[in-house]
């Protein structure tokens, strides 16, 4: 995967047809059009094939999914300036598109402040109706980012990527209260995003996926990590539980991980929905 | 809702209930068994686990001594994605007593949790679900899982 890189502004987006045997490397304005991949093979064409942006055609809502992929590949910071804009009506102007989206946000700055964020989540969801399975499929991917923001964000060197792997479990964090990590819920009809970022783009992009393909690979148990710090599974919980993930680094100063679930679907028919994947990297 | 155990006797089984967010505020010290060589792990009331959760909870199965025939029942589904995620999410030899399986009606679009008991509605590895499971207003509802996947820790067991 490449490093922060500018796009020519002249070039279009290209689609290109993908599959389990593809085997070049394409430049970032192209976009693998999938049918049925599996998670890891999605996992590849990101990590070595280059692929910013792989989409299914038997997906979550593929022409959505193409219309933002199209727009963010023409405008990537618009995905960090507006990312409920960007996903959900990603050709309509406007500030305020946001808002009409937008079902739940609140800003953080502490560890402690996880229950809260988890409880005004599922409030939203009560008030929408939510099936109890997908409640608890939206309230552990909430979860997981919470705690990537709080735990990790904060303590990776910006020199070597290390992350100190700070505990979970007896160590209280707390950010600058000027500059406060957030999560949201936003939903159309048939979608629903949970995303969080935060103010310090500081996430390895291609360690992040290159992670969730190894526990893919190798099995959760293989790969969880028994000392202290995190678990090393929650990114995959969070790809495995999304039928759409999107991955965006601001180097210094954003990172935002934005999920899409479906709506009004049963669990079966979540579970079969091949996965898109987008990273954006500025 | 906060993590905690809790402790009765069903006839000479010693039954641990355990309650609410497995994640990294659960208190996961080694429970007093006891003289108890039967311990079963009721999980109705878990009410979501989190991957550091997991990870604790499968450190705390294991200070259970070998002497001790453990069993589960009345998982929930978020307990059994993680029984088919996690190799070793239960010690090997524990039983499945009891676990719910979800049914959905298009229809309506409800779900309906419906608790699976060994020796009932599966036996090892076979199923022998309900014929038929209806939603409050009488539709019919169907098994809402890929079974393949859903009841692969039944063949591992």
């Amino acid at each position: 995967m490449n490093g922060a890189r500018k796009l020519d502004p002249k070039l279009r987006s290209e689609q290109i047809e993908v599959s389990a045997q593809s085997k070049d490397r394409v430049a970032p304005h192209c976009i693998g059009l999938a049918n049925g991949l599996p998670p890891e093979q999605v996992l590849r064409l990101a990590t070595e094939l280059n692929y910013t942006h792989i989409i299914q055609k038997d997906g979550l809502d593929y022409a959505k999914e193409l219309a933002t992929t199209e727009v963010l590949i023409e405008s990537p910071a618009r995905f960090f300036d507006f990312p409920v804009h960007a996903v959900f009506a990603p050709t309509d102007q406007g500030p305020a598109i946001d808002q009409k989206f937008l079902i739940a946000k609140k800003e953080f700055t502490s560890s402690v402040q996880k229950r809260e964020v988890l409880d005004l989540f599922g409030g939203a969801m009560n008030q929408r109706g939510v099936s109890q399975t997908l409640a608890n499929d939206i309230t552990l991917v909430a979860d997981e980012m919470f705690t990537n923001a709080v735990f990790n964000a904060p303590f990776v060197d910006k020199a070597t990527h290390h992350n100190a792997n700070v505990s979970r479990t007896d160590v209280e964090v707390n950010f600058d209260k000027s500059r406060p990590g957030r999560m949201f819920m936003a939903a159309d009809d048939t979608r629903v995003m949970v995303a969080c970022e935060d103010p310090y783009g500081s996430l390895n992009l291609n360690g992040y996926l290159s992670k969730i393909k190894a526990t893919y690979d190798r099995g959760a148990a293989a790969t969880m990590n028994f000392g202290s710090g995190g678990a090393g599974i929650g990114s995959y919980i969070i790809f495995n539980t999304s039928a759409s993930l999107f991955v965006g680094v601001k180097a210094g100063r954003a990172t935002i991980i934005a999920c899409l679930l479906p709506l009004a679907l049963s669990n079966k028919k979540r579970s079969l929905l091949p996965k898109h994947l987008h990273w954006i990297q500025l | 809702m906060a993590f905690s155990v809790g402790k009765r006797m069903d006839q000479n089984t010693l039954v641990l209930e355990v309650n609410g967010n497995v994640d990294e505020d659960a208190n996961f010290t080694p429970p007093d068994l006891g003289s108890s060589t039967n311990v079963a792990l009721d999980l109705e009331a878990v009410t979501a686990i989190n991957s550091v959760g997991i990870r604790e909870w499968i450190k705390w199965v294991k200070t259970m001594p070998s002497s001790i025939q453990l069993s589960v029942r009345r998982c929930p589904k978020i307990i059994v994605d993680q029984i088919n995620m996690v190799a070793g999410f239960l010690p090997a030899g524990t039983t499945i007593e009891s676990f719910y399986v979800p049914y959905y009606a298009d229809a309506s679009g409800t779900e309906k949790m419906v608790l699976f008991k060994n020796g009932v509605e599966f036996k090892g590895s076979e199923l022998f679900a309900p014929d038929s499971v209806k939603d409050d207003g009488g539709e019919e509802m169907e098994m809402d899982v890929i079974e393949a996947k859903y009841f692969k820790f039944l063949k591992n067991g």
